[in-house]
């Protein structure tokens, strides 16, 4: 299974290299789980929070009229509402592009990385009628997602920009686990 | 071109905004269970005070794995509902403190939840308490969940709902949690009104004990123990390598115009 995965990721390197067409840059926000996380004491959840992220993709021919753009992308990391811990992700996309002219549809599987770190400074916090200094931990972890995406490229005309808009799904197949991220980006054509 | 350089950092600019929350851990050092899938159990001894029979008490289990644990994408933690189980008498009416005189037994396996009359375990209005007490090292290997079943339990005016989101917040602590700072988290120290979906934190906090390892995570060959701090490193390589493998792309694109 590993060789397989292996065959497959050169395959895709191989692809790539042979018919690249270009490569841009870009920005985006990225929005997490949407609606999944309760945000406050009434009960809402979260909605589109817009954090930022950079993002290089190269664009190659393909097969089947399609162009596949993969894409690397990260965000900042970022510190928490109280400093403890520090989250950060990173993903990578292998699209297949089909052009309509005015637009492109996307879709292609990717995978998601979710960092989450802290320092170990203990938090004083209420704990039944007292309080007491729960630990944290000192170290960190990386979870990774298998995602599925669905996007839609549409380059600014007279510019060398494309604005993307972007749904990622994390656990397709799982309904209880199902999240969607949402981006959007704004690429910049190199060459 | 200079204009469309202009909107790109507009763009950049307008996108940079920080959030996040914390989470913290029920121990001094992190513990989990070795497997994420969790089976949770209740005692068969029907509650002294409190009305619901063991069977109702996993229909809130079930129900507090549905609404809260199992649904964090980002983790691999899957809490199962288990059964009723016939368990040492002390479980119902020794103190729940770690193993030693007048504590309750050790846990074999999973999580243990039981209807407790002990008066030292809950101090004032307490609804449950919950202690990891079958540890070893970095291993949880069973946990006790004591629901207040005193004369004077608060739990004894709580609706269903509030249950619910009593047992999961103990759950969470069951599976190695500590308190959040934030209202909006499960793992606030107390309950709220309206307790839809696991908090920011809660999220972070699962996923950080039981992170999701799918798919290219294995592609590498070179991630042992994802848990184990220090790791992400190896992550960071295969990024790095992709980043080379595109700005190889440049490169042989200039080659072949040379030609
Ligand atoms: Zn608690």
């Amino acid at each position: 299974m590993k060789t397989l995965k292996m065959i497959l990721l050169l395959g895709l390197c191989a692809q790539t290299m042979a018919f690249y067409k270009s490569w841009s840059l870009g920005v985006g926000a990225l929005s997490e789980s949407y609606g999944k996380i309760q945000t406050d004491a009434q009960g809402n959840t979260n909605g589109l929070d817009f954090t930022p992220f950079f993002k290089v993709q190269s664009l190659s021919d393909f097969y089947l009229n399609h162009q596949l753009q993969l894409e690397l992308a990260t965000t900042l990391p970022r510190d928490s509402r109280d400093s403890a811990v520090n989250r950060m992700n990173y993903w990578f996309n292998a699209l297949m592009s089909y052009d309509l002219d005015f637009i492109k549809i996307q879709y292609g599987p990717g995978m998601y990385f979710t960092r989450l770190s802290m320092d170990g400074t203990a938090q004083e916090l209420p704990n039944g009628n007292s309080t007491k200094s729960f630990a944290t931990p000192n170290g960190s972890t990386v979870a990774g997602n298998l995602v599925l995406s669905f996007a839609l490229d549409a380059p600014i005309p007279t510019t060398d920009l494309t604005f993307n808009s972007q749904a990622m799904i994390l656990n397709p197949e799982d309904s209880d686990e199902r999240a969607v991220n949402i981006l959007l980006s704004l690429s910049y054509k190199m060459e | 071109m200079e204009k469309a350089m202009k909107i790109f950092l507009t763009f950049i600019l307008m996108t940079i905004t920080f959030s996040a929350q914390a989470f913290t851990l029920i121990g001094s050092d992190i513990a989990t269970y070795k497997d994420p899938n969790i089976k949770v159990y209740v005692g068969s001894q029907q509650c002294t005070n409190l009305a619901d029979s063991p069977e109702e008490l996993l229909d809130l289990v079930s129900e507090a794995n549905e609404r809260f644990w199992n649904g964090i994408a980002t983790s691999e933690l899957v809490l199962e509902v288990g059964s009723t189980k016939s368990v040492d008498a002390s479980f119902y009416t020794d103190q729940i403190c770690n193993t030693g005189a007048g504590c309750v037994p050790e846990v074999d396996s999973g999580i243990l939840i039981v209807c407790n009359t002990n008066g030292s375990t809950f101090g004032g209005n307490v609804l449950a308490v919950t202690l990891p007490n079958n540890v070893s090292g970095n291993t949880i290997h069973g946990s006790v969940i004591a629901l207040n079943d005193t004369a004077s339990s608060p739990l004894l005016n709580d609706s269903r709902d509030e249950k619910i989101s009593v047992i999961a917040h103990e759950i969470g602590h069951a599976i190695g949690l500590g308190h959040s700072n934030f209202k909006d988290s499960l793992m606030y120290y107390a309950n709220i009104d309206n307790r839809e979906a696991l908090g920011q934190d809660d999220w972070d906090g699962a996923t950080f004990l039981y992170p999701k390892e799918q798919g290219a995570m294995a592609v590498c060959g070179t991630i042992e123990d994802i848990s184990n701090p220090q790791n992400g490193s190896k992550l960071w390589f295969s990024m790095a390598l992709m980043l080379l493998i595109l700005a190889g792309f440049h490169l042989t694109r200039r080659f072949k115009s040379l030609n």
